[in-house]
Order: C-alpha cells, then structure tokens, then sequence
C-alpha cells in the first residue's frame, strides 16, 4: 500500500521539510537529533501528512506551506509514539529499540516534549494556528489514552465504546491532517465538512485494519509480538466479537496483566481462529463506505484519489 | 489560588479520570501572581496565565514522576501531556496568540535544557517580557 504514490506526493519536499525543522536546534545533542531521525525516516506510512497535501488538493495553496504543515503532522504523529512506547514498555518500534531503552524513560519523555514544542514553534512561525488548533485537540487524544488506561483488561468495553476511543486515538489526528491541509488551500466550508467526516471514518476503519492486523500480521513485518494489544491488556474490536464467543470468552475474560505468556497466546490463537477477525473486517468495510458516503455530494476532479485511497486501504495487509 | 478555574478544573479531571494525585506548585502560582504585580501589569487573563504558567510545572513534575512511579506511570505521562495540551488550547482559545508563542518557545528551551542537565529556565521572564511589551 503506497499511498503516497496514489496521492502523487513529493515525498522529497516532504522529507526535506522534516529533517530540516530536526536541524534546526543546535543545542539539540547529536544522539538524540539521530534518534528522532531515525524514528522519523524509518518505515512509516507518512499517513498524515499525506492528508494534509491531499486536503490542498480541493483549493489552491502554496506548495511550500502545505508540505510545512503537512511535515508538522507526521511529527506530532511520531511524537505521541515515543510517549506511547514508554506506556506500552514497547522494546520494539518498526523492528528498532525503541527510545527508553536506550536513554532511559524521563529524558525519552522530554525528548516526546521537545518534539511536540518544535511542532508548535513551526505552527506559529507560518501562522498555522488556525489550521492546527482549530481542528486538532491533543486533550482528546490524551484523553482517550487515559480512558483506556482505565478500561485495560476490562472486558466490558462496549461496540460503542471501543469506536468512540477509536475516532479520539486515531481518526481525529486523520481528519484534522486533511481539513488542515484543505482549509489551508481555502477550500468552503461546506467541502470542508464533508472531507473531516470522510477522514474520521477513514481513520476508524484503518485503526480497526490496524487492531486486526495486531493479532494476524507476520510478527517479523509488524515489528512487536502477535497479539501485543492484548498482552497490554487493550481490549480492541478482535477481541470484542470473540468475547460473544460462549466457547473463547470465559478464557479470555480470566486474562489479567499477570497471565502467563502461554495463557496470553492460547487465547490470541483462539481469536485468530475465530469469525472475529472477518467481523471487524466487516465493521472496518463499513466505515470505509461511511467515508465513501461522505465525499457522495464534493464536486471535484480530485475526488477520485479519495476513492482510490479507500480501495487500497481494504486490500491493506501491512 | 484555590478558586482559580483553570486549576480547579485540571485538579477535578485528574480526580475524576485517574486514580493518581494532583500534583501541584503553589508557589509557582504565586510567583507569577506576585511577578504581574510587583511590575504593574494589569490583565484581563490573569487568572488564565497564572495558572497556564503554574500547570506547566505541573506537567513535568508528572512527566518527572513517571520515571520512578512505575505503577502509574502511564497515568503519569497521559496527564503531563494532557495538561501541555490544554494549557496551550486554552492560550489559543483565549487568543493569546502572542503569549502561546512565548510559552511554546520558552518550553521548547527548558526541555533542550533539560536534556543537556543545564537547569536554566527564563518562562517567567519571558511570559513577563511579552505582557509588557503588548
């Protein structure tokens, strides 16, 4: 899946924006600059920002501070994963050490912070505010993540529930990347409307894609073990329909943070197993023709890239 | 202090959502309230920036925290971020753009600091800086 082929970005531009905002500090001590690179240029699916240049695509707006604004994403992205790897006690991200391993949990912390703050001095230096704050609210993000911290092992967690934490985690940061890039281009705001709600049901569906791929995907291409939700104890769609299981969820619902490795992957192997994983398939589908209903009234050549985008998301296997 | 609404309303949240405690900087609080009137400066957002600047150290206190509280340390880091954010939403909210932009900087320079155990922190004076310069 490469969107940003389908989405024909300059993926130059765009990586030249990236390293030269991480340039920028010379203060910044080379080991850590090294590791935010790394983290930046490693295999990432450059989602956000490939939003933001496809919003452009439905105004006009200057190349230069679209790819700006569009930069800002993916790092603001990257930086809510340093943050979440510590929460996760990931060891591994896109098969890297991930950061507090080598440097330790406090300053992998500050370094999180310093990424966002260089996020938010670009924001203000293009006078990007509106198009930042207007449509991304962290708190909800954050918010979102406290909530499932309350919700681990918690195998009450609703349909709705799960859809609700969802569209904060994921699609939100989704929508605002592509109504930035779009309000940035001076697109109406009627369009706009119809573009934030294609992206918030776009991005449920990729985070469900993303929740099924947890426990189906190869563990060498995924980067962490199988199932490595579950073993955090976040109860996503997969395990949900399994728990409607009579036969899986009494051993699913006995899992606690101190089950053991065998426990834990018995009960991955059951879900995998099951029709749980072809019914958030369907659900995933679902939201995908939600976005496809969204755009149905936006009136413009480009709208076939938003099509093609969600045929390629469906097939999407990594 | 006890009834600023901003402070009120993150030390409820934190009551509410998690099962840590608040942590709080009174005498930051004070500090910059002291600071606004030993230099004159009427404000109308007063009450938004004393405590904007007293939740910042708040969140690196938690953010401190979660190195040692490995029990809640998840809560930790998310209510850290969760403040930073909402800190610099209400700054923009409010339309003190001038303001969000000396704050962004200013952290962003505390947090370089911090990485190269250099202690320096000029927030206050530079928060001061621009309410007078307006």
């Amino acid at each position: 899946m490469d969107l940003v082929k389908i989405c024909h970005i300059d993926k130059q531009l765009l990586d030249e924006k990236i390293k030269n905002f991480l340039d920028q500090d010379k203060e910044l001590n080379p080991k850590y600059r090294n590791q935010l690179s790394s983290l930046l240029f490693s295999s990432g699916k450059r989602l956000r920002p490939t939003f933001t240049v496809l919003g452009s695509y439905f105004g006009s707006a200057d190349k230069d501070k679209i790819y700006s604004l569009a930069a800002i994403f993916e790092m603001i992205h990257t930086a809510s994963l340093i943050h979440d790897d510590i929460i996760d006690k990931a060891d591994l991200r896109r098969g890297n050490k991930t950061l507090h391993i080598d440097n330790g949990v406090y300053d992998t912390i500050i370094l999180g912070n310093y990424l966002v703050l260089l996020c938010s001095e670009y924001v203000a230096k293009y006078e990007f505010e509106d198009y930042y704050y207007n449509f991304f609210n962290i708190t909800d993000l954050c918010h979102s993540e406290i909530i499932q911290q309350s919700l681990l092992f918690n195998f009450k967690i609703t349909f709705k529930e799960y859809i609700h934490k969802t569209k904060n985690k994921t699609a939100l940061l989704i929508a605002a990347s592509l109504v930035g890039g779009a309000k940035l281009a001076n697109v109406e705001d009627h369009e706009l409307t119809m573009l934030y709600n294609y992206g918030i049901n776009l991005g449920i569906s990729f985070q469900i894609i993303d929740d099924i791929l947890d426990f189906t995907q190869d563990k060498n291409n995924l980067g962490k073990p199988n199932g490595a939700d579950l073993i955090n104890g976040n109860v996503t769609l997969p395990v949900i329909f399994a728990l409607k299981n009579k036969k899986i969820s009494p051993k699913i619902r006995k899992l606690t943070k101190g089950s053991s490795t065998t426990d834990f992957n018995k009960c991955i192997e059951l879900i995998i197993n099951s029709n749980a994983i072809k019914k958030s398939k369907r659900v995933s589908k679902n939201y995908l023709k939600r976005a496809k209903k969204a755009i149905k009234k936006l009136k413009h050549n480009q709208k076939t890239i938003l099509y093609d985008l969600l045929s390629e998301l469906e097939k999407r296997t990594y | 202090m006890e009834n600023n609404h901003y402070i009120k309303k993150i030390s409820h949240y934190v009551m509410n959502n998690t099962p840590v405690n608040f942590i709080f900087h009174k005498n930051k609080y004070y500090e910059f309230n002291d600071r606004l009137v030993q230099e004159h400066i009427i404000n109308e957002h007063s009450e938004l920036l004393c405590a904007s600047y007293s939740l910042f150290y708040t969140t690196l206190s938690f953010h401190k925290r979660a190195e040692t509280d490995s029990k809640y340390q998840p809560y930790d880091i998310l209510l850290g971020d969760y403040i930073s954010s909402y800190v610099a939403e209400l700054l923009y909210k409010n339309q003190l753009i001038d303001i969000l932009k000396v704050f962004t900087l200013s952290s962003k320079k505390i947090m370089l600091n911090i990485l190269n155990n250099d202690d320096d922190d000029s927030l206050l004076d530079d928060i001061i800086k621009a309410l007078k310069s307006r």
